[in-house]
C-alpha cells in the first residue's frame, strides 16, 4: 500500500514543487529525477507484487502493472529527452512561428514542468486505481493536465488543438460518468441486498447479480465515453490535431500512455461484462469499433501531407487493433496486451525522432524533408526502423503481437475479420512506406544543411533506448513478463 | 491481277526472236555511221566543227569518227559532203576495246566473248548491278526496258541485281560526277572477282556532252576498268542487249560490213 | 591525410567483409553439398557447430538445392563487389553496404534452413528488409526509391497473405509457442485439413510467396527493382531471393500442407507456362540490358514452376514415378543453373554500366573489342541462358522437355491433353529467349560504338574479371556433369515426398522407368563435336576469304546509325504479337526546333504494359480517389467532431437493442 502511495506522491510533489522552483536546471532535474524514482518504484512493484487488497480503491493488479510499466518508462524517456528540449526552446522569447510567419511564445518552462509530472500522477492513478469512480476522476485529471501540455506554444493552432481535446473528451468523460451511474445502478441491491461497491473486484466477484440491461447500457456508455478519450473512430477527431501541434514528447506521452490509460478503463468495463457473462457482446462492441478504427485510420493514412498527422492516424490504428485483439477473445487478449507494450514503445520512438526531424528541417511536410539518412544519420536509421516496427515487421516486437492477434482470429474462425485486419494492414504500410523512404533518402533540397550533424545526446539517448526496448522484446519475452501478460489477459477475460 | 493475265492472253506472245532473227528496227534508226574517206578530199572542216562533242577529227588526212563521243545526232550527216558520214540502221555498235571505237572508215571490231576462266563463270548466268554516276536517265530507261517482255533479259540469264555483293559486273551509266565518283570506286570494289564492267552510253564511255566539264570526270575509263563500251545517246535497247550477249558469247563475232551490203 | 586514410580503411573494411563473406559461403556450399549428397553434415555447417544446433533451424535437401545455389553464385559476388563499389559514388557507402550484404546472406540462409514456422517468416521479412536496404543504395534517385518502394509493398502484402497460410495449417491447435509452430507439428496438422482449407491454405501460400518469386501477375516489382539495384545486388535478388519464394512456396504448399491434391499440380504448371511465356515476350521488347534480365527471370521462374508442378502433378499417379522425379530434379536444377547465369549476366551487365554509365542498348555497340573479357563471358551466359549445349542451361531445359514428352504416357487425362501445349511452350520459350539474347548480346558486344561513352569504354579490373569468369567456367561444369547434378537435385524432392526414382547407369547417362535413358552430357558432347568438326573441316575455306569494308551503298565509310537497332532487331517479333504488345508510336517535332522546318524529330516507340495498365494502375488510381475523397474530412471542427462521438453512441445503441 505504501508503495502505490509513493507511486501516487512522487510526481505530485515533484509536481507541486515545479511551480516554485526559478531554476530552470534545477527544475529539469527534478523532472528527471522524479521520473527515474518512479520508475524505481514501479521496478519494485514487479518484484513485490502487492495483490489489491479487497474493498481497497487502490492496488495493482496484473493490467495495471503492465499499464503502469509502460507509462513509467515512457515517462523517464520523455523527462531525459525534455531536458534537452526545454534548454532548446529557450522559454519567454519570441520564437517564429514556421507555419505562418507570426510570432509566438512557449509557455512558462515552469508551468510545462509541473504539468507534466501531474500528467504522470494522474496517469498512475489511473493504473493503480480499483474504484471506478476514482478511476474516473483520474481520467479526467489527464485531461486537464495534458491539455496544458498540449498548448506549450501558444499560438493560435495549438490554442484550438487543446480546445478541440478539452471539447471532444470532455463530452466523452461525460458520457462515461453517466456510464458510472448506469453500472451502479446495475449493482443496485435488488429485494434487500447490498449495492455491490464500485469497486472493480467486488463487481466482478458479484458480476451474476447485477442487472443485464443496465450493465449493457453502461458498457456502452464506457466504450463510447473512454473511447473518445482512447482515440477510437469516429470519436478520435482530437488526436490528430493535438498530436501535430503539441510538443513532440508531448505527442510520445499522448499517444503511448495516455490512449492507453483510457484502454484500460474500458478493459475493466469488459472485464466485468466478461464476468457477467456477457463477454461475447462486448466483444462484439470492441471488434466493430475496432475495425471502424483501423479501416479510418487507412484511409487517412494516405496522401496524409504532414508526418507528425501521419504518426497520430497511425495511433488510431494501433488503439484500433488493440480493441480488435481484445474483442477477439482468446489469444487475442494476450497478443492485445503485448501489442500495448510494443505500440507505446514505438511509437514513443517515432515521435521523438520526428520531434528531432522538426527541430532541423522545421517542417512538417514530409515533401520538404529529404535525405534524412544523411544529415541526421541516428535520427534517419531510427526513422526508417520505427517505420518497420509501426508496420509489424521482425525483429521488433510489434511482429509478434500482430502475428498472435492474427492467429486468434484465424482461430476463432473469424475469416471476414482476418482478411479485412490484413487489407488494412497492407493498405497502411503502403501509405506509410511512400512517406518514410521519401524522407529517408532523396537528394537534399538546395536550401538545407548539406553535411552530417551532430546529434545531441539528449535527443538520441531515449529513443534508442525505447528502439532496443522494442528490438529485445521482438527477440526473447522474458518470462516475467510472460506470466503478468497472461495473468492479465485472463483477468480481462473476467475470471477473478 | 486477273487483268494483267487477260491481257496477256489478249496480246500474245510478244518477246522478240533476236537473237535467232534479226530484229525489226524503224527505218529513222541512227545506227552504225560509216565514213566515205573519198567524199572528204575537198575539206570537211565545217562538218568537223559542227560535232557537239568534237567526236569527228582529221588524222593523217583521214576523217575519224571517235563512236565513244557520238551522240547520233546526225549533225554531221547535215554538215559534211553528202555521203562522207552516212548513219545506217545497223544496231550493232559494241566493242571490248575503246580503240576499237574509233571509226577510219574500216569494219567495227565487234565485242567478243570473255575468255577462260570469266567465260566459265559468267558465261550463263551474268548479274548486274546497275550504278547511275549522274547521267540523263535516258541509258538507265533503256536498259531498264530491257527486263520486259519484248527483249526479256532473263530468258539469258541476265539479271539486274540490288545489291553489288550479289552481282558479276557493274553496268555504268552517266559521265561519273565528282559526286558519284566515291561510290562508284566503292561500287566496285564491292563486286566479288572475277567482275566485269560494262560501260553504256556516250556519257559514260567518254563523257558525252560534259567533256571538260571540272565537275564531270570523263566516262567510267577514268575510274574503273571498262571490259565492254556501248556506245549510243542512249543505244537502242537492242545495240545494248546485243552488246550483252556477245559479251557472254551468245552471238558469234559477224563482220559488220556483211549486214551494209 | 585523413581523407588518404579514410579511403584506406573504407576499402579494407570492404575487402574485409568480401573475405568474410567467402568463408561464410564455403561453409554454407560445402554444408549444402553433402546434404544433397547424402553424406552426413560437415562439422561447422550453416545451422549447427558440431553436435549443437540452432533451435527451429536445420539443413534438409530441398533448402540445400538454394543454400548451394547461394554459394555458388555468393562466392563471385563477394569477389567482384569491392572493385565495383570502388568505382560508384553517391549514395549507401561502401562499408555501410558491405556491412548489410552479409546480414542479407544471413537471412537467406536462416529461411532455407528454418524448420520453425516463425524463424520462417522472421527470416523472411528481415530478408525483404535488408533487400530494400540494399536496393536502395542509390535511393537519392526519384526513380530507384520508387522501384524499392513498389519491391517493399508488394513484399509485405504478399508476406501477410502467406502468414494467413501458415497460420490456417496451425489454426488446428490453440496453443501458439514457438514450439507448436516446428514444422514437423504443422506437417501432422497439415494432414488433416479438409479439402476446401486445404486449397485455401495452397492458393494463399502461392499468392502470397509467389509475389517473392515473381510469377505472373504478381511480377511488376522485379523489372523496377531489379535495374534499380546495383548490380551485385541484382544477381542476388534474381539468383538467390527469388528463388527463396519458389522455396517457400514448395515448402508451404508441397510440404506442410500434405498431401497435395493433383489439381494443385495442374495449376503450377499454368502459372508456370504463362509465366515463362510471358516473361520473355516482355524481355524481348525490352531496351534496358537489365530490365531485360529481369524478364528473363520471370520466364525462368516459369520453367521451374513447371518443373514442380509436373513433378506434383506425376507423383500422384501410378508408374510415372521417375518421369515425376526428372521433372523435379530439372526444376530443382535450374534453380542453381539461373542463379549461376543470371548472376554472370547480371555481373557483365554491371561491368558494362560502370564504363558506359548508361543501361541503353542502343546506346552501346563494339564492345565486345574493348572489353574482351565481360564480353566473353556475357556470350557463355548467353548461351547459358538460351539453353546451348554443352553449358548448364541445356541440361536442365532438355531434361524438363524430355519429362514433359514422356508425361504424355500419363494415364490422367488432364496431363495428356495438356503435354502437347505444355511441350510446345517450353519450346517457343527456349526459341524466343535465344533470339532475345542474340539482340542482347549482339547490340551491345558486336558492331560499332553508337555512342561516346562506348567508343571509350575500358575493360574491368581483375576482381570483376575473376568473377565473371568464375561463373563462365561454373555454368560449363554443371553443364558437363549435368547427370551428377540431377541425380542430386533429384534427392531435393524428399522432403516433398517425391522420391527419388533415377538410377545413375554411368556418370554420363541417368536412366528411370517410362523414360528413355537421357543425358544431355552426351547429347551436348555429340553437338559439340559435330560443330568442332564442322569448323575446322571448313577452315580451308576461310583461305579464299577477302576481308574487304561493308557495302554501305557507295557511302563514303559505315556508321554506327547504319547497324540494326534493338527495336528493329525484335521488330518481326513484335508484329506477329502485336495483339498482346499493342504497340503505339508517337513521332513529333523534337523540342527546340521551329514548326514550319523541323530538323528533328522525336518518335517513341511503346508497348502496352498489360498488368500496370488494366491491374494495378486502376487499383492504385482508386485507392488515391478514396483517399482524395476523405480529405476533406481531415480536420473536422470540433462540433463536427462532437457530432460523430454522438453518432457512434447511437450506432451502438442501436446495435445492442
Amino acid at each position: 500500500m505504501a508503495l502505490v502511495l509513493a507511486l501516487l506522491l512522487v510526481p505530485t510533489v515533484a509536481g507541486a514543487a515545479a511551480f516554485f522552483i526559478l531554476d530552470n536546471r534545477v527544475r529539469r532535474a527534478l523532472l528527471v529525477a522524479a521520473a527515474a524514482v518512479h520508475l524505481l518504484l514501479t521496478g519494485w512493484a514487479w518484484h513485490a507484487r502487492p495483490e489489491p487488497a479487497t474493498g481497497s480503491w487502490l492496488g495493482i493488479d496484473a493490467p495495471g502493472l503492465i499499464f503502469l510499466s509502460i507509462t513509467s518508462v515512457l515517462f523517464l524517456a520523455a523527462a531525459v529527452y525534455a531536458a534537452g528540449y526545454l534548454a532548446r526552446e529557450a522559454p519567454g522569447r519570441q520564437r517564429d512561428d514556421i507555419e505562418e510567419g507570426a510570432f509566438f511564445s512557449n509557455a512558462p518552462e515552469a508551468t510545462f514542468t509541473g504539468g507534466l509530472l501531474l500528467f504522470l500522477a494522474s496517469m498512475t492513478l489511473i493504473h493503480v486505481s480499483q474504484h471506478l469512480g476514482l478511476m474516473w476522476v483520474a481520467v479526467e485529471a489527464t485531461t486537464i493536465t495534458s491539455a496544458s501540455l498540449i498548448y506549450f506554444h501558444r499560438h493560435h493552432r495549438s490554442l484550438e488543438a487543446a480546445w478541440k481535446y478539452l471539447m471532444i473528451c470532455s463530452v466523452g468523460i461525460a458520457l462515461a460518468l453517466l456510464g458510472n451511474f448506469f453500472l451502479a445502478v446495475a449493482a443496485s441491491g435488488a429485494h434487500g441486498e447490498a449495492d455491490v461497491p464500485m469497486i472493480v473486484s467486488s463487481l466482478v466477484e458479484k458480476a451474476g447479480g447485477l442487472h443485464t440491461p443496465w450493465l449493457k447500457a453502461a458498457f456502452i456508455f464506457f466504450l463510447v465515453g473512454y473511447g473518445t478519450k482512447m482515440g477510437l473512430a469516429p470519436m478520435h477527431t482530437w488526436l490528430p490535431d493535438a498530436h501535430s501541434e503539441s510538443p513532440s514528447l508531448v505527442s510520445a506521452l499522448l499517444s503511448g500512455a495516455l490512449l492507453n490509460g483510457s484502454f484500460l478503463a474500458i478493459l475493466r468495463a469488459h472485464q466485468i461484462c466478461g464476468a457477467a457473462g456477457h463477454a461475447e457482446y462486448s466483444q462484439r462492441l470492441l471488434l466493430g469499433f475496432g475495425l471502424v478504427s483501423m479501416a479510418t485510420a487507412a484511409v487517412f493514412v494516405l496522401g496524409q501531407a504532414d508526418y507528425k498527422r501521419l504518426l497520430a492516424y497511425s495511433s488510431v490504428e494501433h488503439m484500433g487493433i488493440l480493441a480488435l485483439g481484445v474483442g477477439l477473445g482468446g489469444a487475442g487478449r494476450f497478443g492485445a496486451m503485448f501489442h500495448a507494450i510494443n505500440h507505446s514503445l514505438t511509437k514513443a520512438m517515432l515521435f521523438l525522432v520526428a520531434g528531432n526531424i522538426l527541430a532541423l528541417y522545421k517542417t512538417r511536410t514530409p515533401s520538404a524533408v529529404k535525405g534524412l539518412v544523411r544529415v541526421l544519420p541516428v535520427s534517419g536509421v531510427l526513422w526508417v526502423l520505427g517505420f518497420l516496427s509501426i508496420t509489424g515487421s521482425p525483429p521488433f516486437g510489434t511482429f509478434l503481437s500482430e502475428f498472435t492477434i492474427l492467429k486468434a482470429a484465424l482461430d476463432e474462425g473469424s475469416w471476414l475479420v482476418a482478411i479485412v485486419y490484413l487489407l488494412l494492414l497492407a493498405v497502411i504500410f503502403v501509405g506509410m512506406a511512400t512517406v518514410i523512404f521519401g524522407m529517408a533518402q532523396g537528394a537534399l533540397p538546395k536550401d538545407s544543411p548539406g553535411q552530417r550533424l551532430r546529434e545531441p545526446w539528449l535527443a538520441i539517448a531515449p529513443p534508442i533506448l525505447l528502439g532496443a526496448l522494442v528490438t529485445v522484446l521482438g527477440v526473447h519475452v522474458p518470462d516475467a513478463l510472460d506470466a503478468t501478460l497472461r495473468e492479465a489477459a485472463r483477468i480481462i477475460g473476467g475470471s477473478s | 491481277m486477273l487483268k494483267v493475265f487477260l491481257e496477256r492472253l489478249r496480246q500474245g506472245y510478244r518477246t522478240s526472236a533476236y537473237p535467232l532473227e534479226e530484229p525489226k528496227l524503224p527505218d529513222r534508226l541512227r545506227g552504225l555511221p560509216v565514213i566515205d574517206q573519198a567524199k572528204c578530199a575537198s575539206g570537211c572542216e565545217a562538218g568537223i566543227e559542227s560535232c557537239p562533242t568534237s567526236a569527228l577529227g582529221m588524222k593523217d588526212g583521214k576523217l575519224e569518227l571517235d563512236l565513244g563521243r557520238c551522240l547520233f545526232c546526225g549533225e554531221c550527216e547535215r554538215t559534211l559532203p553528202d555521203g562522207a558520214v552516212r548513219f545506217t540502221p545497223d544496231h550493232k555498235l559494241s566493242a571490248r576495246r575503246r580503240e576499237d571505237l574509233v571509226l577510219r572508215g574500216q569494219e567495227l571490231a565487234l565485242a567478243g566473248a570473255l575468255e577462260g576462266e570469266m567465260h566459265r563463270v559468267l558465261g550463263r548466268s551474268l548479274k548486274l548491278r546497275q550504278v547511275s554516276a549522274g547521267g540523263c536517265n535516258a541509258c538507265e530507261a533503256d536498259v531498264n526496258v530491257l527486263t520486259t517482255i519484248v527483249f526479256d533479259l532473263g530468258r539469258f540469264g541476265i539479271q539486274i541485281v540490288a545489291s553489288p555483293r550479289h552481282a558479276d559486273g557493274i553496268l555504268v551509266t552517266g559521265p561519273v560526277t565528282e559526286n558519284m565518283k566515291l561510290a562508284l570506286e566503292k561500287t566496285y570494289a564491292a563486286v566479288p572477282s572475277p567482275k566485269v564492267v560494262i560501260a553504256v552510253g556516250a556519257c559514260a564511255i567518254s563523257g558525252g556532252p560534259y567533256i571538260g566539264h571540272p565537275e564531270v570526270h570523263g566516262g567510267a575509263p577514268s575510274v574503273v576498268p571498262v571490259d565492254l563500251f556501248i556506245p549510243g545517246c542512249p543505244p537502242h535497247p537492242m545495240t545494248i542487249l546485243d552488246g550483252l550477249l556477245r559479251l557472254m558469247g551468245k552471238i558469234e563475232r559477224k563482220r559488220a560490213a556483211e549486214v551494209v551490203e | 591525410m585523413s581523407a588518404l586514410l579514410r579511403r584506406a580503411w573504407a576499402r579494407g573494411a570492404v575487402v574485409s567483409s568480401a573475405i568474410l563473406q567467402v568463408i561464410a559461403l564455403a561453409v554454407a556450399g560445402t554444408d549444402g553439398a553433402f546434404c544433397l549428397a547424402g553424406y552426413d553434415a560437415p562439422p561447422i555447417g550453416i545451422a549447427h557447430v558440431g553436435a549443437t544446433r540452432i533451435p527451429g533451424m536445420g539443413l534438409d535437401p530441398l533448402g540445400a538445392v538454394v543454400a548451394f545455389a547461394l554459394a555458388l553464385i555468393g562466392i563471385p559476388i563477394a569477389i567482384y563487389t569491392p572493385a565495383y563499389l570502388a568505382g560508384r559514388h553517391g549514395g549507401l557507402s561502401g562499408p555501410v553496404q558491405q556491412a548489410l550484404l552479409p546480414l542479407l546472406l544471413g537471412t537467406i540462409l536462416a529461411v532455407v534452413t528454418a524448420q520453425n514456422a516463425l524463424v520462417l517468416l522472421v527470416g523472411w521479412e528481415l530478408m525483404t528488409a535488408f533487400a530494400t536496404f540494399l536496393v536502395l543504395a542509390d535511393g537519392h534517385q526519384d526513380e530507384v526509391r520508387r522501384a524499392a518502394i513498389l519491391y517493399v509493398v508488394m513484399s509485405h502484402v504478399g508476406t501477410l497473405l502467406g502468414m494467413v497460410a501458415v497460420l490456417i495449417i496451425a489454426s488446428g491447435s490453440p496453443v501458439l509457442s514457438f514450439d507448436s509452430l516446428d514444422f514437423e507439428s504443422l506437417r501432422i496438422l497439415g494432414r488433416d485439413m479438409g479439402a476446401g482449407t486445404r486449397a485455401a491454405v495452397l492458393v494463399l501460400a502461392l499468392v502470397g510467396f509467389g509475389t517473392k518469386a515473381g510469377i505472373v501477375p504478381l511480377h511488376v516489382w522485379l523489372p523496377e527493382a531489379h535495374p534499380a539495384a546495383p548490380s551485385h545486388i541484382s544477381a542476388l535478388l534474381s539468383g538467390v531471393i527469388v528463388k527463396c519464394g519458389i522455396y517457400v512456396v514448395a515448402r508451404v504448399a508441397l510440404d506442410l500442407a500434405r498431401p497435395v491434391p493433383f489439381w494443385f499440380g495442374i495449376v503450377l504448371l499454368g502459372v508456370g507456362l504463362s509465366s515463362a511465356l510471358l516473361g520473355v515476350l516482355y524481355a524481348l521488347m525490352e531496351h534496358d540490358l537489365k530490365r531485360l534480365l529481369a524478364f528473363h527471370t520471370v520466364e525462368n521462374v516459369g520453367i521451374i514452376f513447371m518443373g514442380i508442378g509436373l513433378g506434383v502433378a506425376l507423383s500422384q499417379t501410378r508408374g510415372l514415378e521417375s518421369v515425376a522425379s526428372l521433372a523435379l530434379a530439372a526444376g530443382l536444377f535450374h534453380i542453381i543453373n539461373h542463379a549461376v547465369f543470371k548472376a554472370l549476366l547480371f555481373l557483365c551487365a554491371g561491368s558494362v554500366h560502370a564504363t558506359i554509365h548508361d543501361r541503353n542498348l542502343e546506346e552501346m555497340g563494339g564492345l565486345l573489342r574493348k572489353m574482351p573479357w565481360t564480353g566473353t563471358c556475357f556470350l557463355v551466359g548467353a548461351l547459358a541462358i538460351s539453353g546451348m549445349p554443352p553449358l548448364n542451361g541445356f541440361a536442365s531445359e532438355w531434361s524438363l522437355l524430355q519429362a514433359l514428352i514422356a508425361s504424355a504416357q500419363s494415364s490422367e487425362g488432364w496431363i495428356r491433353r495438356l503435354a502437347p501445349l505444355l511441350v510446345a511452350g517450353l519450346a517457343l520459350t527456349g526459341a524466343l529467349a535465344a533470339a532475345c539474347f542474340v539482340k542482347a548480346f549482339g547490340i551491345p558486344f558486336l558492331g560499332l560504338p553508337r555512342s561516346e561513352h562506348a567508343r571509350h569504354a575500358r575493360e574491368v579490373s581483375l576482381g570483376p574479371r575473376a568473377a565473371q569468369a568464375l561463373l563462365a567456367l561454373a555454368c560449363f561444369v554443371l553443364g558437363v556433369l549435368s547427370p551428377l547434378a540431377l541425380m542430386l537435385c533429384a534427392r531435393g524432392g524428399e522432403p516433398l515426398g517425391i522420391l527419388p526414382y533415377l538410377t545413375f547407369d554411368s556418370p554420363f547417362i541417368i536412366s528411370g522407368s517410362k523414360i528413355a535413358t537421357t543425358s544431355p552430357f552426351v547429347l551436348a558432347a555429340a553437338v559439340t563435336a559435330i560443330s568442332l568438326a564442322v569448323a575446322i573441316a571448313t577452315r580451308g575455306s576461310r583461305a579464299r576469304a577477302r576481308v574487304a569494308e561493308p557495302w554501305v551503298c557507295g557511302l563514303e565509310r559505315v556508321q554506327p546509325r547504319m547497324q540494326y537497332t534493338a527495336s528493329a532487331f525484335t521488330k518481326a517479333i513484335r508484329l506477329v504479337f502485336r495483339n498482346l504488345f499493342r504497340p503505339s508510336r508517337e513521332v513529333e517535332p523534337a523540342e527546340g526546333t521551329p514548326p514550319y522546318y523541323v530538323r528533328r524529330w522525336r518518335t517513341q516507340g511503346m508497348i502496352l504494359p498489360v498488368f500496370e495498365r488494366y491491374l494495378y494502375d486502376p487499383l492504385v488510381s482508386a485507392v488515391r480517389r478514396i483517399a482524395a475523397l476523405m480529405d476533406g474530412w481531415a480536420s473536422p471542427s470540433t462540433e463536427v467532431g462532437l457530432f460523430l462521438t454522438l453518432v457512434a453512441f447511437c450506432v451502438a445503441l442501436w446495435w445492442a437493442l
